[in-house]
């Protein structure tokens, strides 16, 4: 694993050898910090010397599996002859033997120690210290992409967590994590998840010679990563999809897909996606059929209300006041009859106070967050309505579609939704309802023109693939979606064989 | 991306100078009907709009013009009003008799054309003046309250199915004669007093409700209306008034060549809404006499639209349509011709569904 980093990061080998032979300059460097402790581990000066970051190791082993052996047993060092003997005394797993420099030095920032027979001693033992866990967080709640049903569980920050979550569910051997190192100062860890023999290899390679080919200096999320990976940056629309849910991520690896993990992050991403994965929620699965279908349904009405409905008032308000029905045209007329301005500015003015109030929302703490929404929402909203500054109807229009965007499950297709209102409203400004035809073509071409992965954005839809429509813009029964959609070409195509439960007994002796 | 860029640029630039101009709602003054009346020798404009100054107050106010033609009648109407007179929601146009029998194929070929216009409007012809009726509907204060009249007539009355649109399916069709709802002014009210009959474009006869019943079920088979008619049952005269009636009219022409036969089938399944309290309701026996006492009366209040309707040379029910359905050689000019000498029998079935009082 680390080799292969090597072979990658090795710009100039000679430069590895020449500093290979030098580990004291490595101490002298990082001596000017003042959390890195370096001491004889015996009353012996010079001899057995351990080296560490205090902050990055765990006290506690340090104490019991190094400190106490070395103190309290002293005819322990009667068989440590040579350094590769240190393996026999401590009692730790994970000891590494080096007489490499670049290898000592990530090693030492990862929090391991490094302990030398002798000083200026090249060959050292990289003992295994760290303390992971310090400074994360504890709960994994789900907080962004919560349901009411099923698992409220969530990744953590912390990695190691992420694949112990996902290995509980999926318990198997063929859950394969690959490692990856990103970032030239952070250092990434990266694991690149996917299940053998269903996932195909396509997708693993692309995913891994993507993640690989990234340089970067500090990876914070695997939403950055995403940007990097992703196949085309020139587009609103989230091409890999970033869950916090552990279910979430499992049923997309039990699909075929594969997933990235980042040490520090919360969020996997899992590609390649499609567009309607975005209006998946975890939740549709543990409803019956039925219902899950349904509101399916209702989110992806919603989404399209939230991104033509102030767009279509405008273009009605402006231009075609003809297809108002003739009951609706007394009230629409009636509500913008003190508003100065034009259905343009009317709505932009509007659409940006929402905008603001949300903005306003995110960074505010959740108790003031509360208020402001009130106050945003009520004061504002009925307040502009009364100095005639926007009329209550588009005030309607406005808020519903606002609210209409959250419903998508995953924040990131929210914030799409929240910006391609707005080229519309200016698109049905100048041209109207033609306006409007000419930007959905412009969205169409997009998004067909999209990939993930490779494979296509708008997949069941364009390319058709009816086979795999059963579960997109509706749930179909378990009995119906045992197959794994052709579209992620997977291995093995059958995820269950529904017919060996279809007969429901209704005996117990049947 | 550069031909992207380009795309959107020229699109902006040349398509806001195609004549998009802004129509914002609450700054054009729309007009929901529209009156011609024909005044020594001019034409009288008088148009109905509404004005939404505050919530749940429609007022309804009126522009009136008089020009030597009728086509300058709303640019007239234009210079005396604040905001530019948009014809869209226009969905009532009402004729003067004298102006409709001089003909209207102007006003309503122009609407035809009109894509601002909708082709559901609705069209009428007003018994003395369009002026009276419009005026009348001033007082009511209810937007598109007039059109909405003709609607509900249809939905639930005695009017058969029409608007612009199959006006003009009518007007141009060879063997059927458009027809317009008449309106009258009765105690200050507005009206719909049956049915106009025009020839081409012009008016020349008007039948009552009553009779406009008839019609309807001659030409789309009627699903409701009423219908009020004297009988004698039991040598016990008095009235009945017949609702729901559900009729199916079939055709069929029975020589197409020379002077054509047709044979008309009317199955009409009507129930007694209201009646005298001297007729006998209860027995089976009685109903048996009473549906043939009916059946006698359709037979002939039929025969009687279909006579009136020859003799004034103009076809509403469609019978030249019937016959160029089963007709090799057809030649309109020469049905038109014949068309007082078409010989017509008719067959009605009237079934009496339930006796059962008012609802």
């Amino acid at each position: 694993m680390f080799k292969k980093r090597r072979m990658r990061n090795n710009k100039d080998k000679q430069a590895v050898t020449e500093n290979s032979q030098d580990i004291g300059k490595l101490f002298a460097k990082v001596k000017k910090s003042s959390d890195f402790k370096q001491f004889p581990l015996t009353d012996e000066a010079g001899h057995l010397i351990i080296s560490y970051y205090n902050t990055l190791v765990d006290q506690q082993q340090l104490q019991l599996k190094i400190l106490m052996v070395f103190r309290e047993t002293p005819y322990e060092l009667d068989r440590l002859e040579k350094i590769d003997d240190i393996k026999k005394i401590i009692a730790i797993e994970d000891i590494v033997i080096t007489d490499n420099r670049k290898e000592a030095e990530s090693k030492l920032l990862k929090g391991y120690a490094i302990l030398q027979m002798k000083e200026n001693d090249q060959r050292v033992a990289l003992i295994h210290l760290s303390n992971d866990k310090a400074g994360l967080r504890e709960q994994n709640n789900v907080e962004n992409e919560f349901s009411v049903v099923g698992p409220q569980i969530g990744f953590l920050e912390n990695i190691d967590v992420n694949i112990h979550l996902l290995r509980q569910q999926i318990n198997t051997t063929d859950l394969i994590t690959k490692e990856v190192n990103i970032g030239s100062t952070s250092n990434t860890r990266v694991i690149i998840a996917h299940i053998d023999g269903i996932t195909s290899e396509q997708h693993v390679n692309t995913m891994t010679q993507r993640l690989q080919n990234i340089d970067f200096d500090v990876i914070f999320d695997t939403s950055q990563l995403h940007q990097f990976i992703e196949d085309n940056s020139l587009t609103p629309f989230p091409l890999l999809l970033p869950t916090e849910r552990v279910d979430r991520a499992v049923q997309a690896l039990i699909n075929g897909q594969v997933a990235v993990l980042s040490s520090g992050s919360p969020y996997v991403v899992t590609g390649p996606s499609t567009i309607i994965d975005y209006f998946i929620s975890p939740e549709d699965y543990f409803l019956p059929w039925i219902l899950g279908s349904f509101f399916r349904f209702i989110r992806v009405c919603s989404v399209l209300f939230s991104i033509f409905g102030t767009s279509i008032y405008i273009a009605v308000i402006t231009y075609h006041y003809e297809m108002i029905p003739n009951d609706l045209f007394g009230s629409l007329s009636i509500s913008r009859y003190n508003v100065p301005f034009p259905p343009v500015l009317e709505v932009i003015f509007l659409e940006l106070t929402i905008e603001l109030l949300r903005e306003a929302g995110v960074r505010l703490p959740t108790k003031v967050g509360q208020t402001l929404g009130i106050v945003g929402g009520i004061v504002i909203g009925q307040a502009s309505v009364e100095a005639s500054l926007t009329s209550n109807v588009l005030l309607i229009i406005v808020a519903l579609s606002a609210l209409a965007s959250f419903t998508t499950p995953i924040y990131k297709m929210s914030n799409t939704i929240r910006f391609l209102r707005f080229p519309l409203i200016l698109f049905a400004s100048i041209w109207g309802g033609l306006g409007i035809v000419i930007g959905i073509a412009f969205l169409i071409i997009h998004l067909t023109r999209l990939e993930s992965l490779g494979t296509p954005y708008t997949v069941p839809f364009y390319p058709f693939r009816p086979e795999d429509l059963k579960d997109s813009l509706i749930r179909s029964s378990y009995s119906k979606t045992s197959k794994r959609p052709n579209y992620l070409r997977p291995k093995s195509i059958w995820r269950y064989h529904p017919h060996n439960h279809k007969k429901k007994k209704s005996d117990f002796d049947e | 991306m550069k031909l992207c860029f380009l795309l959107t640029f020229s699109l902006t630039f040349l398509l806001s100078g195609c004549g998009i101009h802004e129509r914002i709602i609450d700054e054009v003054q729309i007009i929901e009907s529209l009156g011609y009346d024909r005044e020594e020798g001019k034409v009288k404009g008088i148009a109905i709009y509404p004005t939404f100054a505050e919530k749940g107050n429609v007022k309804l106010k009126i522009y009136k013009t008089v020009s030597d033609s009728y086509e300058d009648i709303i640019p007239r109407m234009n210079a005396k009003s604040a905001y530019p007179i948009e014809t869209g929601k226009l969905d009532f146009v009402l004729f003067g008799k004298e102006y409709a029998t001089q003909g209207i194929e102007d006003v309503i070929t122009n609407f035809a054309r009109n894509p601002n216009t909708a082709s559901r409007m609705q069209l009428g012809i007003a018994e003395n003046k369009a002026e009276d009726i419009l005026q009348a509907s001033k007082h009511v204060n209810l937007s598109f309250h007039l059109s909405e009249k003709i609607n509900q007539n249809i939905e639930s009355g005695n009017l058969p199915k029409m608007n612009l649109h199959m006006f003009l399916n009518n007007f141009h069709q060879e063997g059927r004669d458009p027809i317009l709802p008449y309106f009258i002014l009765e105690e200050n009210q507005i009206k719909i007093d049956g049915l106009a009959l025009l020839k081409n474009d012009k008016y020349i006869h008007h039948i009552n409700l009553r009779q406009s019943l008839i019609l309807k079920t001659l030409i789309d088979g009627s699903q409701n209306g009423q219908y009020k008619t004297k009988i004698t049952q039991n040598k016990k005269k008095g009235f009945i008034l017949l609702k729901n009636m559900d009729a199916k009219t079939t055709y069929t022409v029975e020589k197409s060549e020379g002077i054509p036969s047709i044979f008309i089938d009317i199955t009409i399944h009507g129930e007694i809404e209201k009646a005298s309290s001297r007729f006998d309701l209860k027995k089976d026996k009685d109903i048996v006499k009473l549906e043939r006492i009916l059946n006698e009366h359709f037979k002939e209040e039929v025969q009687r639209l279909i006579s009136l309707a020859q003799g004034y040379n103009v076809d509403p029910i469609g019978l030249g349509e019937k016959v160029r359905a089963n007709s090799n050689k057809w030649d309109y000019q020469r049905f038109m011709d014949i068309y007082p000498k078409v010989k017509t029998t008719v067959h009605t079935n009237f079934q009496i569904l339930n006796t059962g009082i008012e609802e």
